[in-house]
């Protein structure tokens, strides 16, 4: 395998490791499949602070 | 559960979040500049301090003079109570200095002396009672004999268009509220498994801020009453947070108040993971 094909493979590689990292750690996909219900079956989220 | 009121206004109005606990003067400003919100209960009453230095200089709030208090956000009730043990020390604003902090930060701070004082919700007293380094200098039921603090604010898109879940969380957060105020074992089986799957704090404190005393934190009298919020907006209103007289109807819908009247306590097993 050429250098480019190892570099382009390698690139690539790297990109769909953080894509797939940052698809797993920063997206809330129940929140995004929440949204996506009809309006009447959406749970309804509710935020504190841990404090009275 | 979010760190700070700033991100719980703005995840608000996004509609990230379609209810929130969150201080009643934040709650009264965000309508007033027009956000579509209301307020529909109370969270609870009393449950906020002002707390210095256990072996500090300050022994009354006269003391204060000068020194640095930190408040969770300029629109917060427990800045509203620093403005009233002013009044009532004859002290002029000017006279202390406020920071705002986020609440888990201010513990520490009072520690490392980077503030002289803070004025807070639980369990923040408690942590620094417990930590051996805080005193309460006085309770905000001390000064506001009907203090309250957060309060339940629900999108109006939510109230108008799916009432019946609204009303199933304020009928839920009533009958917590009356189990809790049952006694201490409730409190203490709360303190264990809010700390361990809510708060992510040591339930030893949740249990000290609940139990220390019984009525350090009350959970009954949570329909929202006209002079209570009439107060808080003319208070709010002389300390420049507010810049109109807004009307209680406005922001307030008390008709859930009124359909969780006549709840009884949960049902609730030590352990279980339901109750009834």
């Amino acid at each position: 395998m050429s250098d480019s094909k190892k570099i382009t493979l390698g690139v690539f590689a790297w990109m769909v490791l953080v894509t797939g990292l940052h698809l797993g750690l920063n997206m809330n996909w129940s929140v995004m499949l929440n949204d996506r219900l009809p309006a009447a079956m959406r749970r309804l989220y509710v935020a504190y602070i841990p404090v009275t | 559960m979010f760190q700070g009121f700033p991100e719980i206004k703005e995840a608000l109005i996004s509609n990230k979040m379609q209810a929130a606990f969150m201080v009643a003067p934040m709650a009264i400003a965000l309508r007033a500049q027009g956000v579509p919100v209301k307020i529909v209960y109370l969270g609870h009453r009393y449950g906020s301090a002002v707390v210095v230095r256990k072996d500090g200089p300050i022994k009354t709030f006269a003391d204060m003079r000068g020194r640095t208090i930190a408040i969770p956000s300029r629109f917060s009730d427990e800045r509203l109570i620093v403005f009233r043990a002013l009044k009532a020390f004859n002290m002029k604003p000017s006279d202390i200095k406020m920071v705002e902090m986020a609440p888990p930060d201010v513990a520490g701070a009072l520690a490392a002396k980077a503030i002289d004082a803070f004025s807070m919700g639980e369990p923040y007293p408690s942590q620094a009672e417990m930590g051996g380094f805080g005193r309460v200098l006085f309770h905000a039921r001390e000064y506001w004999p009907d203090y309250m603090s957060c309060v339940l604010v629900v999108r109006q898109d939510m109230i108008d268009d799916r009432r019946e879940a609204v009303q199933t969380l304020v009928d839920g957060i009533a009958r917590s509220g009356i189990w809790l105020d049952e006694g201490r074992p409730h409190r203490e089986q709360a303190a264990d498994f809010v700390g361990r799957f809510y708060f992510r704090q040591n339930p030893a404190l949740l249990r000290w801020a609940l139990t220390n005393p019984l009525d350090r934190v009350v959970y009954s009298q949570l329909t929202p009453r006209k002079p209570d919020f009439d107060l808080v907006r003319d208070l709010m209103i002389e300390t420049g947070v507010l810049n109109r007289k807004i009307e209680f109807e406005e922001y307030i819908d008390a008709t859930f108040a009124e359909g969780a009247k006549g709840m009884t306590a949960w049902k609730y097993e030590a352990g279980s993971s339901r109750a009834q």
